[in-house]
């Protein structure tokens, strides 16, 4: 099970192998968390956003046609999630409820210094720095995910990294 | 800013803004994902019937132009006419098997030589007209109309028993 690919588990999916769908849940779980996670800055919402995001792909695995990988699909799928509770809030973005430790062995300060920065991106700059830099999608991929032109991604990217970098410079030569 | 101090941002955000998804999560979408119905994959049939509608327009497209053809008399339709009515005529009789290819036919031992003589002075007169008409047109509608004279014996043949109007104008 381990070694088979995105592909032939979505098929397996497809036909009703709910194994096969769990497995794919186990793979993508956290890059699927983390994206909604930087996107809404709240556990609650993203949390929320996986669980909708996955009980609709495997509500619409029937439809899939696999002209389009997997991972693209369902990263997709909960973007729009996330998206839509931007909507709902009136796009304000809301402080991060808490920040989910991670296993790197950066210091506290610096990691939150990083997450803080990025929490303060306008959600379009955000949204393409955590699609890219985080959760590791190539332009053409975070194009489809996002619904972008793949020039657009590439330059607010450009403009995000710029900003963070800009941030954290700011925040540095500030610090006491 | 210098591309190697966008290197170091992606490089941080990698390591530092990932995520871990809670425990329960994979639970919890699993309990909900066994009360769904399970999904019926749609298999796609549109390729075999699209094809099939595409061949059965084009047949039809084809048999209404060869039928349209088989009707239509480049050389005169009626009798009155001339050349096309009275070698249309001739072929309907069955004479023109004899008088083109076998003199052995027992059609042309019947005919009489007035009769022979009528339809070979309409045909003559027919082909006359044909190539006046013929130089005063444009090369592809030439083509067209030549091809179509190859094709009327054919064509009536192959039509005649299913219009009825065929026979009945030609009275």
């Amino acid at each position: 099970m381990q070694s088979a690919s995105d592909e032939v588990l979505a098929r397996r999916a497809a036909d009703g192998d709910e194994s096969a769908f769990e497995e794919l849940v186990v793979r993508y779980q956290d890059r699927l968390y983390t994206l909604a996670l930087r996107i809404t800055l709240s556990d609650a919402d993203a949390y929320d956003c996986v669980q909708e995001g996955l009980v609709s792909a495997w509500r619409g695995l029937g439809s899939f046609r696999f002209n389009a990988r997997f991972s693209t699909w369902i990263y997709r799928i909960v973007v729009r999630k996330a998206y839509d509770v931007l909507e709902r809030r009136g796009r304000t973005a809301e402080p991060v409820d808490e920040v989910p430790a991670t296993s790197v062995d950066t210091p506290a300060e610096a990691r939150l210094d990083l997450l803080d920065a990025l929490a303060a991106l306008e959600p379009e700059f955000r949204v393409v720095a955590v699609a890219c830099d985080v959760v590791g999608m190539s332009m053409d991929e975070a194009a489809i995910a996002l619904d972008l032109p793949a020039g657009t991604v590439k330059s607010r990217l450009h403009r995000a990294r710029a900003r963070l970098a800009e941030s954290l410079r700011t925040e540095r030569e500030t610090a006491p | 800013m210098s591309s190697n101090g966008h290197e170091n941002i992606a490089t941080r955000l990698r390591r530092e803004a990932s995520a871990t998804a809670p425990e329960r999560l994979r639970a919890d979408v699993m309990l909900r994902v066994r009360a769904e119905p399970r999904p019926q994959r749609i298999r796609p049939r549109r390729s075999w019937g699209r094809s099939f509608a595409t061949i059965a327009a084009a047949a039809c497209v084809l048999g209404a132009l060869a039928f349209g053809m088989s009707r239509v008399d480049f050389g005169g339709g009626t009798s009155s006419s001339g050349a096309g009515g009275g070698s249309a005529a001739f072929e309907r009789s069955g004479a023109h098997q004899a008088l083109g290819s076998s003199s052995k036919h027992p059609a042309v031992q019947a005919a009489s030589g007035a009769t022979e003589k009528a339809f070979a002075m309409n045909s003559a007169h027919g082909d006359r007209a044909r190539a006046v008409i013929l130089s005063f047109v444009p090369g592809p509608l030439r083509g067209a109309i030549s091809g179509r004279a190859q094709l009327a014996t054919p064509l009536r043949h192959t039509f005649g028993a299913l219009d009825p109007y065929h026979q009945r104008g030609r009275r």
